[in-house]
Parts: structure tokens; sequence; C-alpha cells
């Protein structure tokens, strides 16, 4: 089994998600895709949560943020420049061979740490949270998928998340943000390209030189962007 | 009373007359881990083979199911939709969609062929 790269240089979240849901197209029982890229000021809410119950949606919005809804499962993420997410296409019968949790902790323990799986989803290093994760099945592939926070605003982040308790508790984002942390904390050599290259040694992954449906990759963006999706779960 | 048949996705088939029931195997069920969430199709929504036709969220993925048969739904599961771990207490009461059949596949496995299959399935995988 051999794994194949793309490093997505946009960071709109409805492309990203739609390419991420065609490259499903290309995953063979002897090819996994390894796709690394990044959203802007985006929150991504899981399969089944409420918009309205996991950010104010309007207020950040009108700020320019943008919302998607993801197709696994779990909680909502905020998403800037100072966060990576890395997507794992493999086939099902090869999933055994790469987990996640053990590819993310080779890529961390390349910068001299020490990172731990939870059994819940979570990466942490002493722990603090710096990677979330989820898993969607669509036949016989499976997309596991996580961020991995670099450089993010964490404040920013859990103000947007939880904004009622970020404004009654002044040390609710304190709190909070003493239990996760940015890798770039840790060791300074971490930064979203070093990270992009850590990914690709320890996959010894080549570049996917397939071709593209971008026909259905539009369609794709369009069903990501729409409302009954995004606010609605409905597909 | 009819008979059961089961697909290769791990769906079962109640099929009476030219009505069929469809819910999930235990097997799957096991796989999936608690089942947090379950989104059908609406009545009176085309099934066709293969194609997606909802999904379960359980806390370990979410998971397209597959229809198995083609026909289209007469009766939705609402009441497990609200409590979707009963799933995982009684898969095979546990009924999803009713569907009036158009086409039922003639590679459907009996109780029998499937019970064979997951002890192949469990010696293969070593689960």
């Amino acid at each position: 089994m051999k794994f194949k790269y793309m490093i997505e240089t946009g960071t709109d979240p409805y492309h990203n998600l739609a390419m991420e849901q065609e490259l499903l197209r290309h995953v063979t029982s002897s090819t996994t895709i390894l796709y690394l890229w990044q959203n802007d000021n985006t929150i991504v809410v899981g399969r089944n949560q409420d918009v309205y119950s996991e950010c104010m949606a309007e207020d950040f919005l009108s700020e320019g943020g943008r919302i998607a809804r993801r197709r696994s499962g779990g909680g909502a993420v905020y998403h800037d420049l100072g966060n990576l997410n890395f997507s794992i296409l493999c086939s099902a019968s090869e999933q055994k061979l790469c987990r996640y949790q053990k590819l993310v902790i080779e890529v961390l323990e390349r910068f001299d740490i020490q990172p731990k799986y939870n059994g819940r989803n979570d990466i942490v290093i002493h722990g603090r949270k710096c990677s979330g994760n989820a898993i969607y099945q669509e036949g016989d592939v499976v997309c596991q998928h996580g961020t991995l926070l670099i450089a993010t605003n964490i404040e920013r982040m859990v103000s947007l998340l939880t904004p009622d308790k970020s404004k009654l508790d002044r040390n609710h984002v304190a709190s909070v943000a003493s239990r996760v942390i940015n890798l770039s904390k840790i060791n300074r050599a971490i930064n979203v390209e070093s990270m992009i290259w850590s990914f690709i040694e320890v996959t010894k992954a080549c570049k996917l030189e397939s071709p593209l449906d971008l026909n259905r990759i539009r369609k794709l963006i369009d069903f990501y962007k729409s409302e009954a999706w995004v606010y609605g779960g409905k597909q | 009373m009819g008979e059961r048949f089961f697909s290769k996705k791990h769906l079962w088939v109640l099929q009476n007359g030219n009505t069929a029931t469809i819910g999930i195997t235990d097997f799957l069920q096991e796989k999936l881990g608690v089942i947090i969430f379950l989104n059908l199709p609406e009545k009176g929504e085309k099934l066709l083979i293969g194609e997606r036709f909802g999904d379960i969220e359980s806390k370990k993925t979410v998971m397209d199911l597959e229809a198995p048969i083609a026909g289209e739904v007469i009766e939705v599961n609402e009441t497990l939709v609200n409590e979707p771990d009963a799933i995982n207490d009684r898969p095979f009461e546990s009924w999803f969609i009713k569907v009036k059949i158009g086409i039922m596949p003639n590679d459907m496995m009996t109780e029998i062929d499937y019970e064979e299959r997951i002890r192949q399935l469990r010696a293969q995988y070593h689960l």
C-alpha cells in the first residue's frame, strides 16, 4: 500500500471539503491518499450538530467568517491559518495500516515531542489537546481527518465556540486554553510548512497526479455551500 | 411472517409480499459502537440499489447506509431516529424504513449464508 499526497493551496472550506470528497474516488486497495489543507476564519460543525447551538452564527458571518458542515461526526471546530487539516483516505480493508492515531503520532515525534492518543479522538501532549479527529465511511472507502493546532488564535477559537460562557466568565477562556496547546509553542521548528513535510516524509508519499473531475467538484462545492446542508444537515 | 435476507453491507431486509422492512445487523452495530444519530430518507423517496439512503453516526464514525434493494419508502421509524441507541441493544427489532419493493436483487444472502460470511470475516480480520 502506498501513499499519494495532495497539498491544497486555497483556504475556502466548501472547496476543500468538496476536494476531500472527490479524492475518495482515487483511493484503491493499494493507494491511500493524504490530503493536507487549511481553512481561513471558518467554523466547521459535525454531521449532526445544530449550527446555532455551537456558535453565534450571525455575528461570525457578518465579520466575514464562514460556516461549514462536514460529513464526519463530533464537535464544532474553528480553523484559521495557524491550523493544519489532514485527511487520510484509504480503503476500509487497509484502515489498520494507516490509522490516524499512529500516523499523526509518528509525524509529531519527528519534532522531538511525545504525543499520546487519549482514546477519545484526541491527540494530547502532557494532557493538552493538539489534534481532534473524526471519521466517515462511504462504501468501502474511509476518511480519517483531523486538525493540528500549530499557531491558532486560541482565545478567538474559545470565544467563538462558547460565546455565552466566554462573556459571562472571564476565567472560561483561560480555563479552556489551558487544556489545548499550539504545537509551535512546544518546538519552534514547527510551522505549517514543516508539518506538511513531516507528513510527506513519514508516509513516503508521492505527489498525486491523477486528473480530477472538475465538474463533480463544482457540484460538490454547491452541496457543501448549500443552506440545506450547512444549517439543516440535509443531503 | 416474511423471510429475512442480508446484504454484503450488513443490512437485513425482511420481505413480506411486496413490502420490505430494513435495518442493520448485530455485526454492524457491534462494529460501529454506540450509535448516537440516525439520518433516514423521507416517506416517498426512492431507493436505488447500492446508493446512499441515509447515515449513522456512532462515537467512532459516520457511515453511509447503502440501499440493499430498490423501491419507494412508505414508512420511516421516527421513534428510532429519536432513540438510536436502541439499535445497539436490539438490532433485529430496530427497523429503519419500510419500502414498497421495486427490485429485490438476486444476490442477497439467506440467514445461514450471512452467518457463514460473518464467521469468515471474523476469522480473516481477527474480529
